[in-house]
């Protein structure tokens, strides 16, 4: 019954965000087109014997809805069907699939091309009680270092505002955001009586671009995240307390060339994370940073300009606090082909190998394996 | 082409009143859909590129993306792109601005000037500032088409000379100033451009624009080295097509304060067939010049008809400083320098309002100004925002002074993610000039939504499966 109230919910949603387009006019919306994104997304991790872990992989069909209502807003929504899947070197397999929370964003335009303002709310769509072994799952995709498409399943019904503000400064352009998240409280276990009460989230973000010559862009941002109290309340003592997530700084950089008919981009990213306070004491095991970095070098083929090949390489240096963590050496290839002026498909697969490093337990060599297709309509 | 009077309110004015309005408030920033001028960046083409293989015939893409390529100087595919927004939208006012300024970048000038004079006459007619900017670039292009010219003719000089020059057509040389006061030397233009006129009244002569022949002079770069003799007067001549050359030079002289000496020599053996000269005041300058052409005119044995004769006779100006402000115009619209000549145009028709070729050359010298002055970007925008059936909604003119639409994009989509940012990636604008680095970035980036609860627990990633941690249970201290 549950379950049919939240398909039921979500389907009014999209059916409702459609038509609304008709209603827009030439606007000032930050999406100021109807467009909608789906298709299919897999992801897979193999580990080398050494370790329990064998495999995670996980598939996901997205479903995004944007549209423009009215001279000013635009709605965007955001659900994925999604299955997340861990073997072991014990011969256990966990399963988890299904719908996730759905995201309704909406963006009002305050100023045009200058400040937009943000409501979104997380609508409960997905699993959010779930087994212990489950839940192995759940945690397995929420990785910083091996990104999966879907890192989460389900929450609870959640509301963040938003502003964000852009100007040009000289030869500069500068974009300054900011968030709060509120989370409603959930039972993240369906066979025990754990409550779970997120904190508040408080996000910040500055970025800046400009051109470099005629040829170059250069884009640089940081975004800090900060967080209240968690609260867990179970049916007795040992199954409460309190976490305090360490802050989030991201901090990302990108160059962009053009160089002949081909576009050069580098890009990097850090990501780091401060160790959060577990009962009042710091957590080092929260503690961690990734750094990422790309070459993507994008070339039209043909003359028709319908196609685009877009050859990449990555690499992506994972160090918690505790042990040494991961290296990660990546290399895909992105094909966007244009079917016709309202439909447009994205290619993409990629290979990864590289290691991680567990306590106590040795390395253990990793490949990945990633594919992508994402068909899109515009109109 | 002369300036329309304003004749009251129309659609398209207040239209582009706005839009220059913007423009001329310093907005470089992006562009949306609707359309700014300035910033459509090279560093955006991959996005307009992917942008455009998912909508290969839309006309608003493909637009931005001919702005980009133009902006890159892939004039080539910038044409390629405007063809397909013209197919679909033959009106589109920007569209076709940009195709004449790429026809421009092309160095395909007969394009250019077929789109803009196309433009011209467009219905309902353009705006006043958009035939301004149009006649501008005309008037750029003339000078273009002028050096294009000559540098062919370089090109081809030995096969010039075995070629039989046009009979009866002349060129003028720059007169060649002899004295030691530098405030006459702009004359060295005036009397050519003065004999230029009075022998064109002549029918059965063909004149050489002044303006070809001190294009090729410049090319040539004869003409700062003040080498005027009848072997370089004939090679000009053959070069310009030209049967005959005048050259000349004038001083001041002690008896009779100015001179004048001209002579005619033929192109195809540089012999001198004629010769004229004359000395008064200065103040009887247009006496002199008018002296010494009737001179050549008799030794050449051209019989003029009394109409020929008085049209001859007749001086632009009786004002000797008008005039010399005038060859100051002209010797500053022969470098380029059109800023300069306007300012001096102007002077000199404020000095004589009946110097009409004063005025004239200062409307169009303003127009060349501003056309120079304009970046292309400015001109699609003003051209595009002036109405003449402009293609519905695709036009640049609505400019806005905003940054990089994308700035926003990425702060908003970073403070509050949402699937949305997978349309950055596969496009990565909706308005097409965003930055697509940071959008690209934002699908790199790890969970932009983390698993707390996993995380309050350390159980995220492969770290859970790794140390065994799965359930969450925490002491209450």
């Amino acid at each position: 019954m549950r379950r049919r109230v939240r398909c039921a919910c979500l389907v009014a949603l999209v059916a409702a965000s459609v038509p609304l387009r008709l209603g827009a006019q030439a606007n000032d919306a930050l999406y100021d087109r109807f467009n909608a994104l789906s298709g299919w997304e897999f992801r897979r991790y193999a580990f080398d014997p050494g370790i329990t872990l064998k495999s995670i992989s996980q598939w996901d069909m997205p479903l995004v809805l944007v549209t423009p209502v009215g001279r000013s807003l635009s709605v965007d929504l955001t659900s994925y069907l999604v299955s997340g899947r861990v073997e072991s070197y014990g011969g256990t397999t966990e399963t988890l699939s299904g719908l996730t929370d759905t995201q309704l964003r909406m963006l009002y335009t305050v100023r045009r091309d200058r400040a937009v303002a943000s409501l979104s709310f997380n609508l409960p769509t997905g699993k959010h009680s779930l087994s212990t072994s489950q839940f192995q799952v759940n945690g397995a995709v929420g990785s910083t270092y091996l990104a999966f498409p879907v890192s989460s399943f389900g929450t609870s019904l959640g509301v963040t505002g938003g502003l964000a503000y852009a100007q040009r400064v000289g030869e500069w352009n500068l974009g300054v955001s900011g968030s709060l998240r509120y989370l409603g409280s959930y039972a993240p276990f369906s066979n025990d009586t754990l409550t779970y009460s997120p904190g508040l989230e408080g996000r910040v973000r500055a970025g800046a671009d400009r051109l470099l010559g005629q040829k170059a862009r250069l884009l640089l941002g940081v975004t800090v995240s900060s967080f209240s109290t968690d609260v867990y309340s179970g049916s007795n003592a040992l199954l409460s307390g309190w976490y305090s997530p360490g802050a989030r700084v991201i901090v990302d950089a990108a160059l962009v060339r053009v160089v002949g008919r081909a576009t050069v981009t580098a890009l990097a990213w850090d990501f780091y994370r401060r160790a959060g306070l577990t009962n009042g004491a710091s957590n080092l095991e929260t503690r961690e940073n990734v750094l990422n970095a790309e070459l993507r070098v994008a070339h039209p083929v043909g003359g028709g300009g319908r196609l685009q090949l877009e050859p990449m390489v990555a690499f992506r240096q994972w160090s918690p606090a505790d042990y040494r963590g991961g290296r990660l050496y990546s290399t895909g290839v992105s094909a966007r082909y244009g079917i016709n002026d309202r439909l447009s498909a994205i290619l993409s697969g990629r290979l990864d190998t590289g290691w991680v490093y567990a306590r106590d337990r040795g390395f253990a060599n990793l490949t990945g394996s990633g594919f992508t297709l994402w068909v899109r309509y515009q109109r | 082409m002369t300036l329309p009077t304003a004749r009251g309110p129309r659609p398209g004015v207040r239209q582009l009143a706005l839009a220059c309005a913007m423009v001329l408030a310093g907005c470089t920033g992006g562009a949306r859909s609707g359309g700014g001028p300035a910033t459509v960046s090279p560093a955006d083409l991959t996005a307009l590129e992917t942008e455009r293989s998912q909508h290969p015939t839309d006309p608003e893409v493909n637009l931005r993306l001919a702005r980009a390529y133009y902006a890159v100087q892939r004039y080539a595919d910038a044409r390629g792109a405007l063809q397909v927004v013209l197919v679909a939208q033959p009106g589109n006012t920007s569209a076709r601005a940009y195709l004449g300024l790429t026809y421009e970048g092309l160095e395909q000038y007969d394009s250019a000037r077929a789109v803009y004079t196309r433009l011209l006459a467009d219905q309902p007619p353009p705006s006043r500032a958009v035939r301004r900017l149009l006649d501008g670039r005309l008037a750029l292009l003339t000078r273009k088409e002028l050096q294009q010219r000559a540098r062919f003719a370089i090109a081809r000089e030995s096969l010039l000379v075995r070629t039989p020059p046009d009979s009866n057509t002349i060129a003028v040389m720059p007169f060649r100033y002899t004295g030691a006061d530098s405030s006459l030397r702009p004359l060295e233009r005036g009397l050519a451009a003065l004999v230029v006129t009075d022998l064109s009244r002549v029918r059965r002569l063909r004149l050489v624009e002044r303006e070809q022949l001190q294009v090729l002079l410049d090319e040539l770069q004869l003409a700062a080295s003040g080498r005027v003799d009848p072997a370089t007067g004939a090679r000009s001549g053959r070069l310009v097509g030209a049967s005959e050359v005048v050259e000349g030079q004038f001083s001041e002289v002690p008896t009779a304060n100015f001179r004048v000496d001209a002579s005619v020599v033929r192109a195809s053996d540089a012999v001198i067939a004629a010769t004229g000269s004359g000395s008064d005041k200065l103040l009887a300058l247009f006496d002199i010049e008018k002296t010494v052409v009737f001179q050549l005119l008799d030794k050449l044995a051209i019989t003029l008809t009394p109409g020929e004769r008085s049209a001859i006779s007749e001086r632009p100006t009786r004002d000797i400083q008008a005039f010399l402000l005038y060859s100051r115009g002209l010797e500053a619209r022969d470098r380029g320098d059109f800023v300069g000549a306007s300012q001096a145009f102007q002077a000199a028709a404020q000095r004589d309002p009946g110097f009409s070729a004063a005025a004239q050359d200062a409307q169009s010298s303003q127009a060349a100004k501003t056309a120079t002055t304009t970046p292309a970007a400015e001109v699609a925008a003003t051209v595009g925002g002036g109405g003449g059936g402009g293609g519905g909604g695709a036009g640049v003119g609505t400019a806005s002074p905003a940054p990089n639409q994308g700035t926003l994009t990425a702060a908003i989509n970073n403070a509050v993610p949402s699937g949305a940012a997978k349309l950055e990636a596969t496009q990565p604008t909706t308005k097409g000039t965003t930055t697509t680095p940071t959008n690209g970035t934002i699908q790199q980036l790890p969970p932009t939504d983390p698993n707390r609860i996993c995380e309050g627990a350390s159980c995220a990633g492969v770290r859970s499966v790794l140390t065994g941690t799965i359930i969450i249970i925490i002491k209450r201290p």
